[in-house]
């Protein structure tokens, strides 16, 4: 077997669609929960939770929230936008990742638009059919893609994603730690996807005894690092 | 009938699903739009086909030499069988590539020969497309879904299998590449509307999908920039970026798509591009007009596929003929590509037919003027129901150093609109699979 | 016959780095016909990874290649001594392709009044006398992409744009013409005039001065219009601005 031939801007859409499917995979996660918040109607839950997720948008009532997170196109984290992104990148990849990978992509999006366009309330029961499409798709890279390259930099970009999320709510410091060692060992594959400066910050901010998910700061400075340590 | 409506939204479905699109701009909107599957097959019999493949051949086999022949000794012109301003006006003729050998003496690798066949059941030749014809992917990826969803459908008819249009072209990039380098397809980029079919024959194919600015030239070798600077040598180029956009630093400047001095290296000989620089000459629609005679000329063959009778109003005896018959003819201005510039003479006012002859007195090496052919119409689905459209063939011709292959299929267009004559995708329209019976 | 010490240099300076900088130069006289290059050198900086040379579909001399690191200037200089002969370029049929007009020598209707009949080389002088009274010589009024019909219609313009209306002109009245570009004795930049091809022979005509061209003109290249004889054309990766400045100088000499 041949090794596949990578340009930079190759990589750099590997990265990217590694991150948004993962992103994808995780708000409809973390969704399901904000969702349950709003049941009992504790405003500082869920406003916790929009602003976890970055959310800046202006939303008049519940349902208008609900609706804006998954269908709304142009708020950046939405589900919508993320499938978008996510399709942008790997409509390039056709080649490395074959047509019925993209296919899990294109459902997804083909989806979300058609309830987008008929101004649906999302349905988190058919929302599902999202969440197994980015596992199906995930499992498609597994089953198709041969090239150790392409997977590390798709990789590369779920565990940033991931690593990102789970701070960004506070998950446990032994999730981070899985996540962080498995970003380490994509290093060790290819050192020259890094920018050694952050990732030296990392591992000093990295650790049970810094690691402080409810303080502003500190989540900032690391945020900023994830967006900075991989150089594709 | 239930079967046909379901084979042909399955199959639609499945398009969806993989992303088959073509890119549309309106009001300067991108648009990706699906091109709609229709499942009753254009059936062509062994016999007929033999014919078509016979005559295909025959055909591209004579438009490559004549390209040769016209840019270098020009043979053709001294013999008085092709005026010389109807290849020197041409906007396709290029000076640049006099005396210029492409590998293996091809220029048009992948020729796609457009035909209709007229309700006598003969077959005539629309035009003729060897810059860079699209359109192979869709009965490719549409062939592969119906023998998914409808595998009886295969069981009981005996179709030629059209899996191997990948593995003909790979064959014929690797043979003019010549173990050089990898080979590459080079995109202009996602919001070109065949961007679908360049990524598609890239994964078929094993090719690398190469973007503007993948690529460099230097000492007259075109490298493809890898990851962190890794320098990879290119063999053949299958572009599907037309030649004034192809090279900056030798056609137009403003070209963001181009690879800089690539025809530089082309000239050397150090790079295979397919479909070669120049093609326009030959397939534009006043050089039409006397491919049956290039045939006769290179070939000393008869023409075997017709041409649909045609006038130059350049020739005298033509001139008056359009004149007097213009309301019943079929006038093409020859600079104007895929189905605009193609006006019906029994469609025009008095007064618009008496526009378009002023048009031709002034400008005769503009226009050609033809028969209208009574086509054969095809059946459709139109919503639940049979209807009937017109439809043209196109056939995919592939020409290597070595051999010339028409693949056992085509793209068969049909028109939605039933007064529409006009066949072309970029103007509404859906495809339908090309059955090549065994 | 005359002799010419001449220098083309030019320096571009970008605002930010740029890498993978392909050139292509087409900045030396024509060494054929009536006009002979005795010598010659051309020096580029920074020194490019590739410098290779190849000659254009109508014989001019070009040298490309690439600088593929970071740089934020770039020069060239093509310097030499040429022969110049005051005869027309023979060639005893021309080429087709200068019958036909092009985007940026499209004739307009408005032209019609510069058209002349009659024999082609006195024909092409009238037209010559015409375009020069019809336009004002006004630097800065057009630029390199400015078709014939633009200039013309705006009544100004630069040595371009005369001879692009000049070769509109003559080829709309059936003389094939063809575009030039080159240098003329003193300082300054590049100059562009026109010939026209006439009983076996290419004649040059100069439409801002009205006047046949004789040995003060050297020939760098020739065309259907100016964009056949781009004396210099870059394509580079990065964001930045860039700005240009040429330096000619053509002297006569005895050497």
């Amino acid at each position: 077997m041949t090794q596949v031939i990578i340009s930079p801007a190759k990589a750099n859409s590997m990265y990217w669609l590694g991150r948004y499917t993962e992103r994808v995979y995780l708000e409809l996660h973390l969704l399901r929960i904000c969702f349950d918040f709003m049941i009992d109607g504790k405003p500082e839950e869920y406003n916790r939770y929009l602003a976890s997720i970055g959310n800046t948008f202006l939303y008049p009532d519940l349902a208008a929230i609900r609706s804006g997170l998954v269908h709304d196109k142009n708020n950046p984290v939405s589900v919508l936008a993320c499938v978008e992104m996510a399709n942008d990148n790997a409509i390039l990849l056709r080649d490395e990742i074959m047509s019925p990978t993209l296919g899990y992509i294109q459902m997804s999006l083909e989806y979300l638009r058609h309830a987008a366009a008929e101004s649906k309330e999302p349905d988190l029961d058919e929302l599902q059919k999202l969440t197994d499409w980015m596992l199906a798709f995930w499992g498609s890279i597994e089953e198709r893609v041969y090239d150790e390259r392409v997977k590390n930099f798709l990789r590369l970009g779920k565990l940033i994603e991931h690593l990102d999320m789970n701070i960004r709510f506070s998950y446990k410091f032994y999730r981070i730690e899985e996540a962080f060692t498995s970003l380490l060992k994509c290093y060790d594959f290819e050192p020259r996807a890094f920018s050694g400066d952050a990732l030296e910050d990392l591992k000093k901010l990295i650790t049970e005894q810094e690691y402080d998910p409810r303080d502003p700061v500190y989540v900032n400075k690391v945020l900023l690092l994830l967006g900075k340590v991989v150089i594709l | 009938m239930q079967s046909l409506i379901k084979n042909r939204d399955s199959v639609n479905r499945w398009m969806e699903r993989y992303g088959v699109r073509f890119g549309v701009y309106k009001n300067g909107v991108f648009n990706e739009q699906l091109f709609p599957f229709d499942s009753i097959p254009r059936i062509i019999e062994k016999e007929d086909w033999k014919v078509l493949e016979k005559g295909l051949i025959q055909r591209v086999k004579a438009l490559n030499a004549f390209l040769w022949d016209i840019y270098h000794d020009k043979h053709i012109i001294a013999d008085g069988v092709v005026p010389e301003e109807f290849v020197y006006a041409s906007k396709g003729y290029m000076p640049e590539c006099e005396k210029v050998d492409p590998t293996g003496k091809v220029y048009s690798h992948i020729s796609g020969i457009d035909l209709v066949e007229g309700k006598d059941g003969r077959w005539f030749i629309l035009e003729d497309n060897l810059r860079i014809p699209s359109g192979a992917s869709y009965p490719m990826i549409a062939r592969e879904i119906t023998r998914k969803v409808s595998p009886i459908t295969f069981v009981e008819n005996h179709v030629a299998d059209n899996r191997d249009y990948a593995t003909i072209l790979k064959e014929m990039m690797d043979d003019m590449n010549g173990g050089r380098g990898i080979n590459v397809i080079l995109t202009p980029g996602r919001y070109n509307s065949a961007f679908f079919e360049h990524s598609y024959l890239a994964e078929k194919t094993g090719a690398v999908l190469a973007f503007p600015g993948d690529m460099t030239v230097e000492d007259d070798i075109v490298w493809y920039t890898g990851l962190f600077n890794e320098k990879i040598r290119v063999g053949a180029i299958y572009r599907r970026i037309s030649d004034e956009y192809l090279d900056p630093l030798a056609f137009e400047s403003s070209s963001l798509l181009g690879v800089p001095n690539l025809f530089q290296a082309y000239k050397k000989g150090t790079v295979a591009v397919i479909n070669g620089f120049g093609n326009g000459v030959a397939d534009d629609k006043g050089i039409y007009y006397f491919v049956p005679k290039m045939i006769r000329y290179y070939l000393d063959e008869e023409p075997i596929l017709h041409n649909a009778p045609t006038y130059l109003p350049y020739f005298k005896e033509d001139y008056d003929y359009i004149l007097e018959n213009i309301s019943r003819l079929v006038i093409k201005d020859v600079s104007e590509a895929g189905g605009y510039g193609v006006v019906f003479g029994r469609d025009l006012s008095l007064e618009k037919l008496s526009e378009l002859k002023e048009l031709i007195i002034h400008q005769p090496r503009r226009w050609i003027a033809q028969e209208v052919i009574d086509f054969k119409d095809l059946e459709i689905l139109e919503s639940n129901e049979k209807v009937e459209r017109k439809a043209d063939l196109r056939a995919f011709v592939v020409s290597s150093g070595k051999d010339v292959k028409v693949w056992k299929s085509g793209l068969t267009r049909f028109s939605r609109n039933p007064d529409s004559f006009v066949v072309n995708s970029s103007q509404g329209g859906g495809f339908k699979d090309t059955w090549i019976m065994d | 016959m005359k002799r010419y010490r001449f220098t083309y240099e030019s320096e571009t300076s970008f605002s930010a780095q740029v890498t993978d900088h392909s050139f292509m130069l087409r900045a030396t006289p024509l060494d054929c016909g009536p006009q002979h290059l005795l010598s010659h050198s051309l020096t580029v900086s920074p020194s490019p990874d590739s410098l290779s040379e190849a000659y254009d579909a109508w014989g001019a001399r070009q040298h490309y290649g690439i600088v593929r690191n970071g740089h934020d200037g770039f020069r060239y200089r093509s310097e030499g001594i040429v022969e110049v002969h005051s005869e027309p370029r023979k060639e005893p049929k021309p080429s087709p392709v200068f019958m036909t007009n092009t985007p940026l020598t499209g004739f307009i209707p408005e032209m019609k009044a510069l058209c002349a009949e009659g024999d082609s080389l006195a024909a092409a002088m009238t037209i010559a006398g015409r375009v020069m009274n019809a336009m004002t010589y006004l630097p800065g009024s057009t630029g390199v992409s400015t078709t014939a019909g633009e200039a013309f219609s705006q009544g100004s313009g630069v040595c371009q744009d005369f001879a692009h209306i000049m070769v509109a002109v003559c080829r709309e009245c059936g003389i094939p013409a063809r575009y030039v570009c080159g240098l003329v004795i003193g300082e300054g930049e590049t100059h562009a005039w026109t010939e026209i091809w006439h009983d076996g022979a290419w004649y040059g005509i100069d439409a801002t001065s009205g006047l046949r061209c004789d040995d003060r003109y050297i020939t760098m290249a020739y065309g259907r219009d100016a964009s056949d004889c781009s004396v210099c054309r870059g394509m580079f990766r990065g964001l930045a601005l860039q700005r240009t400045s040429t330096k000619v100088v053509v002297e006569a000499t005895d050497e």
